[in-house]
């Protein structure tokens, strides 16, 4: 499974599968990450982590744990 | 002792003792020893439910 | 009362929510937008119209079950008290906002939006065409400036006129197979539930949001019903029911976002440049150092000093020219007003050698505060704080705490209590006790006056004008150094905890927050120095001016020392006060500072921190009888013996367990005095040999070595080992599968 951990910076990928459950990946799709959305990966923060996402004209910042939930194509 | 020496003596002993009565009710934080107008009163954490503080904090913002 | 409207205030966090709701309620409230600042639940009148209450619900994305937050929104909204919403819309942010709008259109309540910021859109070249919204939504939709004051008239009548409706059946709906299978489980809703809500109820039952639908009280039969109906769908979509009707109403959006919504052709935004450079990979520690540099350098040692220089010698001191006639000092009038009434020459000294000089002291240093909260202030409410608890983030999870545990440390740069209380947050237990246990290291706004006087003291000796943000970052350090080291012991290991967070776009902030904010710090200051500070000086002032006449020659009479026989010119040396501080100054002797008036010092900066500066500037006053220099920080300097000496002071007093008011928070947030003992002995054990090593090496440097260097390099040693030993097996139960790949 490809996820927005793997992601290189610059480029901007679709979400295909939200995994993990309950709290966080609700909001997770609260936040806009669901099925078919597309995100880009704007920034690594320095020494690597939370990473920076433009998911539907805003910004986010989630950490790489939480991005491997996200299944991107 | 004159007069003046009694007078003031008494003024700095009842001051004293007003701050000890305040610090016992309203608690001694800089921001919070307020009489009754927190500013802060609605996101100190101080007054917060904690589990309100965490979950907002836990969902960003 | 019966004629009461009831209006529920309802967004996304950092809509602009807040301030609407102080500009229409009048409240003096406070507006900040980074973690741990940002209010919840209120309620007000209207300042224009008592008969309207307005509730501010707490900034939200969602109304899922998942978090108290949300919980209390939804509980509230289907409760029966509101008679309309007002949705605050933060146009810059429409896709993302609009997710809540529907939800609250789906209460059934009549809602109003109020497109906020409408003013920064059009500036970004984005046309919103608010009609267009307001036909699809099936609600009014108006744009407003929470900041500016446009439109909200407007919004408040056409709240008014939408209240009256009392209900409002939602008009959206979403793609047709899923409002097949939603109109059939609305039928399955109880009959007495009305139209208007009765939608929401279907929405819930189809995401199977247990909490809500507890309430409906539905059969068994029915449920059944639904269950099959819901399962059916998903089967049919291949996607679980949450996913499908998130992805519904993100479809939905999308269309209104088409036909609503002209975008200009995509630039970078200015809070999108400005980060690229503030959060950079490379450069955003140094920048936030370098920030943190400047912000304390400027407060302390430019203007600042100035300032309080003139305070603490002029005002306090030896008086002051204004406009050419020479004008008395603050102690000089108070004398002069004693003497004429007639007071004793011992009462004089506990009025003018007690309390004005101990509190005249602490309000010596107000300049200098209120440079330091005007610019910190300016740095929480424009948005950059935010991206030091991202940029902090990675550095902290080095030793397994999230940024989350960077909040309380922001929030203690004012106070430590608050700072504790806000690792409340922190779910984790063993984090928990760690951040409570490290967050009291950060300077806090008492601790200011300690590194102001410091700086002055140490400038006489040196060209030292960095010494000021050394000591903030001394704080710093301290907490990480800590954390990396604890986090190494088995009594803290543990997996680092998710941490999800937003940046909002950078703002100038408003000129009325910002003023109040540094208000708010600076008045609290005041108060503390005119209550605790106040109380503590008389009690130093009885405790130094009252001994036993033990000095050669002397009756060993215990009594009020200056007015006895033959008493030397240091007749403090033989108060209870030096009493009580000699028989513990010898802890500190390889620190540097052995002497009874620095350990009383320290002492009394246990009550209140600011107390160090107030009780140094009283027995320097008693002293300084025959003083010709009466500048306070050269007859600092001249308690210590050395430079070295001086400098630990400062770090042991910066680092030691902090005062009274926080150590009771601590209590109260371990739950349990073992641990408070534990934190409260970390803290000052820290502090011990963080200020003995300043101290020995200090020494070294200037040749001097004893014993006591030995134990310096020790301690060095040990910490070093403790910082660079790997993480003991087993720390971190779950590793990331994957490799992190070399991004």
């Amino acid at each position: 499974m490809r996820s927005l951990k793997d992601v290189a910076v610059g480029s901007t990928v679709t979400v295909a599968k939200l995994h993990g459950e309950g709290a966080l990946r609700r909001h997770l799709m609260d936040l806009g990450l669901i099925k078919g959305t597309q995100v880009t990966v704007v920034k690594v923060a320095p020494l690597g982590d939370p990473v920076e996402l433009t998911v539907r004209g805003y910004e986010l910042s989630i950490r790489k744990e939480e991005a491997a939930n996200v299944e991107v194509q | 002792m004159g007069l003046a020496d009694v007078v003031i003596l008494a003024a700095i002993v009842a001051a004293v003792a007003a701050v000890v009565v305040r610090v016992r009710k309203k608690g001694v934080c800089a921001d919070c020893s307020e009489a009754g107008t927190c500013a802060h009163k609605g996101h100190c954490p101080a007054h917060m439910d904690p589990a309100e503080v965490e979950e907002r904090l836990s969902r960003g913002l | 009362m019966a004629q009461d409207i009831h209006v529920a205030l309802a967004g996304n966090p950092n809509c602009g929510k807040t301030t609407l709701f102080n500009r229409i309620t009048g409240q003096n409230g406070y507006v900040g937008n980074w973690p741990g600042v940002t209010v919840e639940k209120k309620e007000a009148r209207l300042s224009s119209d008592k008969s309207v209450v307005v509730t501010d619900l707490p900034g939200i994305y969602s109304l899922s079950p998942y978090s108290p937050e949300e919980r209390v929104s939804r509980d509230y909204l289907m409760g029966g008290e509101p008679d309309v919403v007002v949705n605050v819309v933060d146009a810059t942010n429409l896709e993302r906002n609009l997710y809540l709008t529907l939800q609250v259109v789906e209460t059934g309540l009549p809602v109003v939006v109020a497109l906020n910021m409408a003013d920064l859109v059009e500036k970004s070249g984005d046309k919103i065409d608010a009609d267009k919204l307001s036909r699809r939504l099936g609600v009014p939709v108006v744009a407003i400036s929470a900041l500016k004051g446009s439109g909200v008239d407007e919004l408040i009548s056409l709240a008014r006129r939408e209240a009256a409706k009392k209900a409002e059946v939602p008009a959206h709906r979403f793609d047709s197979a899923i409002e097949d299978v939603l109109d059939k489980i609305e039928q399955l809703v109880p009959a007495t539930v009305p139209t208007s809500k009765r939608r929401y109820w279907a929405v819930k039952l189809f995401e199977r949001d247990a909490s809500a639908c507890e309430s409906l009280g539905l059969s068994d039969a029915a449920a059944a019903k639904v269950e099959a109906l819901v399962a059916a769908c998903e089967k049919d979509c291949d996607d679980d029911a949450e996913s499908i009707i998130t992805g519904e109403r993100y479809a939905l959006i999308a269309h209104m976002m088409d036909e609503c919504v002209k975008r200009a052709p995509q630039r970078m935004s200015t809070s999108e440049k400005i980060d690229r450079v503030v959060t950079n990979r490379i450069l955003g520690l140094p920048i936030f150092f370098a920030v943190m540099f400047a912000v304390y350098y400027l407060a302390i040692s430019t203007f600042g000093t100035a300032a309080t220089d003139w305070v603490n010698d002029n005002l306090f001191g030896e008086g002051f020219e204004l406009f050419g006639t020479a004008m008395p000092s603050v102690p000089d009038v108070v004398t002069s007003w004693l003497e004429a009434v007639g007071a004793s020459a011992m009462v004089t000294s506990l009025v003018v050698d007690g309390v004005v000089a101990g509190v005249g002291a602490v309000l010596g240093f107000i300049p200098q505060m209120v440079v330091l909260f005007v610019l910190l202030s300016f740095l929480e409410d424009c948005g950059y704080m935010a991206r030091v608890a991202f940029v902090m983030d990675r550095v902290f999870r080095r030793f397994g705490l999230s940024g989350k545990s960077f909040i309380p440390m922001l929030v203690s740069t004012g106070c430590g209590v608050p700072g504790v209380l806000a690792t409340k947050t922190i779910e984790n237990e063993k984090d928990r006790r760690m951040t409570v246990m490290t967050t009291t290291f950060i300077p806090c706004g008492a601790k200011l006056p300690i590194i102001a006087l410091l700086m002055g003291a140490l400038v006489g000796t040196s060209d030292a004008t960095w010494i000021a943000p050394l000591f903030y970052f001394l704080g710093v350090v301290a907490v990480i150094v800590s954390g990396i080291m604890l986090k190494k012991t088995k009594l803290f290991a543990g997996r680092p905890t998710p941490f999800v967070m937003e940046l909002p776009s950078y703002h100038f902030p408003s000129i009325r927050s910002w003023a109040l904010h540094v208000w708010e710090r600076v008045s609290a200051y005041i108060k503390k120095a005119f209550t605790i500070i106040f109380a503590s000086t008389v009690v130093v002032w009885f405790l130094s001016n009252f001994g036993t006449a033990t000095w050669a020659g002397g009756t060993g009479a215990f009594g009020f020392l200056p007015a006895m026989e033959g008493v030397p010119e240091e007749f403090t040396d033989y108060s209870v006060l030096a009493m009580l501080g000699g028989a513990v100054a010898w802890i500190f002797a390889p620190l540097g500072f052995d002497s009874w008036q620095a350990t009383a010092m320290s002492v009394t900066g246990l009550v209140a921190k600011e107390n160090v500066v107030a009780t140094a500037a009283q027995l320097l006053h008693l002293a300084d009888a025959t003083e010709a220099d009466p500048s306070l920080w050269t007859a600092f300097a001249g308690m210590f013996a050395t430079t070295g000496g001086i400098m630990a002071f400062g770090a042991f007093n910066l680092l030691c367990a902090p005062c009274f008011a926080a150590m009771g928070t601590i209590r109260v947030q371990m739950n349990s005095a073992k641990w408070t003992a534990v934190a409260l002995g970390y803290e000052c054990g820290f502090a011990w040999v963080v200020g003995l090593m300043i101290n020995q090496f200090y020494l070294a440097a200037t040749g001097v070595f004893s014993v006591w260097t030995v134990v310096a390099v020790a301690f060095a040693a040990l910490i070093v080992f403790q910082l660079v030993r790997p993480m003991p097996k087993g720390a971190w139960e779950d590793a990331p599968a994957v490799a992190a790949p070399a991004a």
